[in-house]
């Protein structure tokens, strides 16, 4: 039993990073303080899209064992796959600066020791993790420790809010009535952009092929979609709705990580903080592990170096070398004092360029009788799947001009 | 043995080009970089799998294919490798080679960080667990 | 010569019209006299969009209908053209038969 529940942390720690990473984390602060509920229905389709994406990479790999930036250069060629790999690379490396932002920041709330003085020291570990501990021990550690952010969920009936009014909001689908449509929409695409971002699918089908995932490890694969994914989006909604019970009433406008915590220790007190802090710790540790590891998978797969954890890194040097290397880029980065959670906003003009160039491919292969058989799409996956690239289409089209119209949501 | 009589007429663009090649003891090679043809009887007959970053910069071309080029001559990767298609054991969809040829067949680059710097860090030998 | 030599190249048919460019290569697998497979040759898919066929001229490639339509659609003006209708010796690509008598690009 215990075996089965732990064979699906691969998506938990995924989702994690892809849904409550420091970027999202603040993001649905932001969001829930700004709008209330009114922006559930992005999450959810987020959710649904990532799903469904991280299914069909998830069923190539236990099929065929090709990783999803494999399938990227081969159906796009190597002009195409370049431009994806540029694009998903610095998306990628603005969100390792992030995250290791994130969790010095972290550890500043914990002990009030100034965060620069803390972030060589999570370079260093977040290294020796990528270097030393195996696969399925850190996707354990940091996936089931990022839970801990539940610790929202808790909080939110300790706060006894209007639940009617809550229930109203969500499905409003607009922006309340004072605040602008351009905006509204600008955060739409930033969190709809931030719940599909390419490095979750890469981490997610690379993890898959770490672990040695076969035809029978189907429903493995399944499992992990199903749990994971739809559980990083509880997460964010949790998020989301302490921010608007707290928050969005009192006309706050959220900025900082201390901000978005607030809500749980005023509903459980230093405890919640302990725990809440942990889970952040957690959530941000693993996503600056999963886009670091990320970042090598998708050089290593587009000129098809070795790569892996579950290689020796004497096997797997230039692998190695590019997860250092960028590693060492986002301390020095970081380092430099400016703001880890701004940087994951620039990362949205490169969204506009990877996302549809990631899910295009990974489409096309899962409809591809030659990889999959009788394991190929059907028309739920589809029909979800097209439905998804449009929107994706349209958010990459409408996230810079947005951005510059609203000034980055301002 | 015969990896492609099952397979009739093959798209070279669609079923070799860009696909991952690994040996048939798992041993990861590269990927197709281009494909060498040889003249024969009025037509070409594929010669031989290239692999490596001056085959890749060819295909990709303008400044970034120069860089490419310039960064594969670093490591002293010259003419790319080539791995002759009677070396082919299976396109499932991976490209697999024979053992020997997958294992005679190198990187330089990989070799060179292997030996100067990732080697020569404690516990590069080990897999991580 | 190498395949990323072919690929890309100019056509014009017979008449001079703009074929496009050289975007895929189609070989025949046949065993040679010792038995050993032999990869030939037989012809190339010209076309004027870049977008790539993404492996929907072969069978075992279907779906989703959209995207199939779309594709479809964009390679409109796709056609194959048998080597011996290839005239190489030029920069562009010369293809003795006019357009209207090109086969389609499906892969039989």
């Amino acid at each position: 039993m215990s075996k089965k529940f732990l064979a699906v942390t691969l998506g938990i720690l995924t989702a994690v990073g892809g849904f409550v990473d420091i970027g999202d984390l603040v993001e649905s602060g932001v969001v829930g303080a700004r709008y209330g509920m009114a922006m559930v229905w992005v999450t959810v389709l987020g959710v649904l899209g990532i799903c469904v994406y991280a299914d069909m990479s998830g069923r190539v790999v236990a099929v065929s064992g090709r990783p999803v930036f494999d399938l990227i250069r081969e159906r796009l060629g190597p002009r195409m796959a370049l431009l994806n790999l540029a694009g998903s690379f610095l998306i990628t490396l603005l969100t390792v600066c992030a995250e290791i932002g994130g969790v010095a920041i972290t550890i500043e709330l914990a002990s009030g020791v100034d965060r620069l003085v803390w972030v060589l020291p999570i370079g260093v570990l977040v290294w020796l993790v990528v270097w030393r501990v195996g696969f399925e021990r850190m996707e354990t550690g940091f996936g089931l420790g990022g839970l801990a952010i539940g610790v929202f969920a808790v909080a939110i009936f300790f706060l006894h809010p209007d639940w009617s009014s809550l229930g109203a909001q969500v499905v409003q689908l607009a922006p309340p009535a004072d605040q602008a449509l351009p905006t509204y929409a600008y955060h739409a695409v930033a969190l709809f952009a931030s719940a599909m971002t390419p490095y979750e699918v890469f981490f997610f089908s690379s993890g898959g092929v770490e672990e040695g995932w076969k035809v029978k490890d189907l429903p493995v694969q399944r499992a992990n979609v199903l749990l994971g994914f739809p559980l990083g989006g509880l997460l964010a909604i949790a998020v989301m709705a302490c921010a608007a019970t707290v928050l969005f009433p009192a006309g706050v406008d959220v900025s900082q990580v201390s901000q978005i915590v607030l809500p749980v220790t005023l509903a459980l007190g230093t405890a919640g903080l302990v725990i809440v802090l942990i889970g952040i710790f957690a959530a941000t540790f693993g996503a600056a592990l999963e886009t670091g590891l990320s970042s090598g998978y998708m050089l290593a797969q587009y000129f098809g170096w070795d790569w892996g954890k579950r290689r020796a890194p004497r096997n797997a040097a230039r692998f190695h070398l590019t997860v250092g290397a960028g590693l060492l880029l986002a301390v020095l980065v970081v380092q430099t004092g400016i703001d880890p959670v701004g940087l994951t906003e620039i990362s949205l003009i490169f969204s506009a360029v990877a996302l549809p160039l990631t899910y295009l491919p990974v489409l096309i292969v899962a409809n591809d009788r030659e990889y999959l058989g009788k394991h190929a799409n059907r028309h739920f996956s589809n029909i979800v799947g097209v439905g998804m690239l449009v929107i994706i289409a349209v958010a990459a089209v409408a996230a810079i001009p947005l951005m510059i119209f609203t000034g980055a949501g301002q | 043995m015969n990896p492609w009589t099952d397979l009739g007429l093959v798209d070279l663009s669609d079923s070799l080009l860009d696909r991952q090649i690994t040996g048939e003891d798992g041993t990861v090679v590269g990927k197709v970089d281009d494909l060498e043809l040889r003249a024969e009887d009025g037509t070409y007959v594929v010669d031989a799998l290239l692999v490596g970053p001056e085959a890749l910069a060819d295909r990709i071309g303008g400044p970034i294919g120069k860089l490419l080029r310039r960064i594969g001559r670093g490591f002293r990767a010259g003419a790319p490798q080539r791995i002759p298609l009677n070396a082919v054991r299976g396109i499932e969809p991976t490209v697999v080679v024979t053992t020997a040829v997958a294992q005679a067949t190198e990187s330089p680059s990989e070799d060179w960080l292997r030996r100067r710097i990732i080697g020569r860090i404690p516990g590069a030998g080990r897999a991580s667990r | 010569m190498r395949a990323g030599e072919l690929l890309g190249r100019r056509a014009r048919d017979a008449n001079g019209r703009d074929l496009g460019a050289i975007r895929e290569i189609r070989a025949e697998a046949v065993p040679r006299s010792d038995g050993l497979p032999e990869l030939v040759v037989r012809g190339v898919i010209v076309g004027r969009t870049r977008v790539r066929l993404f492996g929907y001229q072969r069978h075992d490639q279907r779906g989703p209908a959209p995207l199939v339509a779309l594709i479809r659609r964009l390679h409109r003006h796709s056609r194959y053209v048998a080597w011996e209708d290839l005239d190489l010796s030029g920069p562009e690509v010369r293809v003795r038969r006019p357009f209207a008598e090109l086969a389609g690009i499906d892969r039989p």
